[in-house]
């Protein structure tokens, strides 16, 4: 069943940066990357998928629902963001953050009930943020921050999962754990979909990946589709050499030094 | 420093009490200074004989008859209205600034950032130019003009930052460009005053003096509702001061949202403005010092800023007429007196730790 639809779906800033025709599905259980290009639009797919940015043309369904007409709190409950670059000036602990994320379940006037607490000690867990609590999430480094946007995600209880880059700060350790983590997710039942920089992490960890380029959707498959010399050379102007990886198989991408390569 | 924070109710309970002190300290102060017991026998005294009438207890009826006639008007006509006046007022500005700083994500913002203060300037100023005070309106000319000045200098900036989904930025700046319009206003309206001058001049640096129970009166309503919106958005406030993106993707309806909590914060704010006139950093420097003491979360910051406005500038109106009595000083000019230094020594203390 497709969870999340994009259907002919246009956009533009003002008229400056376009996505045309994009249509996509995700289905239920999915873990797809999008991959592209600096530039290429793949963090404005996400924000037209999560409601966020309404598109000029085309629909965006969630099962079936337009997401501009669900309720706001419906649709939190349903699909979760971590997005880039999220900072404030307020002294925010970690905990304060990710218990942010009960925000759509909880009424007016009630107060965090057992099953709230659960729910972020979960996150916490998961996140391996237990021991950061009282932290404050303004004095954090990029990477330990971006964990707590995760936690404040999955303290939501989505069906789907957005993720904007989210390995981006991580250092080589925290960003297989990142993967790791979206994976078991995704085992668990929970539909992921990330943007990523990363082609050999997306090739490794993604069910399907879909590759943009210049607002337009390149190709969609299975890594081993998508993940190709010509592929690549076509997206991203790099001259590359495909390898298998030697224990699981599936593709990884090699840089060729001295061969140009050129972002166009 | 990790972010070790006081208990939400420690705090509040702690503050509710202070204010009840500062309240008696209030009442009691003064050119003719009365004793505790006896300002509580006559709070007590209206409700006790109130209920000896209906009850039929002559005891009852004649409750506080030992104390002076004029200590009772002094605690019943003057200081306490005057004092709850004060706490009403620093209350409103304490939420209208905790809420402005929310919606913003900027620290720095208070309650006069969309020009509600320059508006209201320019409609008491006004008001009192055109002798509009000496006529039908009475007493009530001056805060109804200042406050239709507060309002309408925010329909002014709400519709200009309106094209364009209203920024955060695009508010702001409309607002700069709203009050240095309406600054220039008050400039010219001064610069016309002539014998009002002073008049014109006391009312834009606030005080209390002289307040009564119609003035309670008239700015509670305000304060419970507006108050209540904000308590109502409470969770919703914290989302959007991490970011109004951020707000959206944990649920928040952030334009309604958005618009609900400025127009609460701006109408309590003009309701404040216009009962007392120009008082400054109350609604900047309390949200802060509570968010150090108690942290950023609006379901705890929102009822302690409450209180610990309304004790602040209570006490800032204690000062302001006991310092130099009989002579009775500006409140604004207590509050930008203790509020500057003290701000000063909270962004040192952050800057440090």
């Amino acid at each position: 069943m497709e969870v999340l639809t994009l259907d002919k779906v246009s956009f533009s800033y003002n008229g400056a940066f376009a996505m045309t025709d994009i249509s996509l599905g995700v289905k239920a259980g999915d873990f797809t990357g999008i991959i592209g290009p600096n530039g290429s639009g793949k963090s404005t797919l996400l924000k037209l998928m999560a409601g966020y940015l309404r598109p000029d043309s085309g629909r965006v369904l969630l099962a079936g629902q337009p997401v501009r007409k669900l309720e706001r709190r419906e649709m939190a409950r349903r699909v979760a963001v971590v997005s880039q670059g999220v900072q404030t000036g307020f002294a925010f602990t970690v905990e304060e953050m990710v218990r942010l994320g009960r925000l759509p379940h909880l009424g007016r006037w009630s107060s965090e009930g057992p099953g709230d607490a659960r729910a972020v000690e979960r996150a916490l867990a998961l996140t391996q943020l237990e021991g950061y609590r009282t932290r404050l999430f303004s004095r954090l480094s990029g990477g330990e921050a971006q964990r707590v946007l995760v936690a404040q995600a999955l303290a939501q209880e989505p069906e789907i999962l957005l993720l904007d880059e989210p390995t981006t700060y991580l250092d080589m350790a925290f960003q297989q754990e990142m993967f790791t983590l979206m994976a078991q997710l995704n085992r668990e039942g929970i539909t992921v979909v990330a943007v990523l920089h990363d082609v050999n992490m997306a090739a490794l960890y993604c069910k399907e990946l879909v590759a943009i380029k210049a607002g337009k959707i390149f190709t969609i498959g299975t890594p081993d589709q998508v993940i190709t010399r010509e592929n690549i050379l076509a997206v991203y102007g790099c001259s590359v050499e495909i390898s298998k990886h030697p224990l699981v198989g599936r593709p990884q991408v090699t840089l060729l030094p001295g061969l140009p390569c050129s972002a166009d | 420093m990790a972010g070790k924070k006081a208990s939400g109710t420690g705090v509040c309970l702690t503050l509710a009490l202070l204010l009840l002190f500062v309240l008696i300290a209030c009442v009691g102060i003064g050119s003719v200074a009365i004793p505790v017991a006896d300002i509580l026998k006559i709070m007590a005294a209206p409700p006790v004989r109130a209920l000896g009438r209906v009850l039929a207890r002559p005891a009852w009826q004649n409750f506080g008859g030992d104390i002076p006639g004029t200590w009772a008007v002094i605690v019943l006509r003057l200081r306490l209205p005057r004092t709850i006046a004060a706490m009403l007022v620093g209350a409103s500005l304490s939420l209208a600034g905790s809420t402005m700083q929310g919606l913003f994500k900027n620290p720095l913002a208070d309650p006069y950032i969309l020009g509600v203060s320059s508006g209201a300037a320019v409609g008491a100023a006004a008001a009192m130019l055109t002798g509009l005070a000496w006529n039908a309106l009475g007493a009530f000319a001056i805060p109804l003009a200042a406050f239709a000045g507060g309002i309408g200098s925010l329909v002014l900036v709400y519709s200009l930052a309106g094209s364009g989904g209203r920024s955060t930025a695009g508010m702001l700046l409309a607002g700069v460009a709203v009050s240095t319009f309406l600054g220039a206003i008050l400039s010219l309206l001064i610069f016309f005053s002539g014998q009002q001058l002073q008049q014109v001049v006391f009312w834009m640096m606030g005080g209390f003096s002289g307040r009564n129970w119609l003035h309670v009166a008239g700015i509670l309503p305000f304060l419970l509702a507006g108050g209540s919106v904000m308590l109502w958005h409470a969770r919703e406030l914290d989302a959007l001061a991490v970011g109004e993106e951020q707000a959206y993707y944990l649920g928040v309806d952030v334009e309604r949202v958005k618009g609900r909590l400025l127009w609460a914060a701006a109408l309590v704010t003009a309701a404040a403005v216009s009962i007392c006139g120009l008082i400054g950093f109350v609604g900047l420097v309390v949200p802060h010092a509570v968010r150090l003491i108690g942290g950023p979360v609006h379901r705890r910051l929102l009822p302690a800023a409450a209180l610990a406005g309304a004790v602040f500038l209570a006490l800032a109106d204690l000062l302001a007429r006991v310092l130099l009595a009989p002579l009775e000083l500006p409140v604004g000019m207590i509050t930008a007196l203790v509020g500057g230094p003290f701000f000063l020594y909270l962004l040192r203390r952050r800057r440090v730790a």
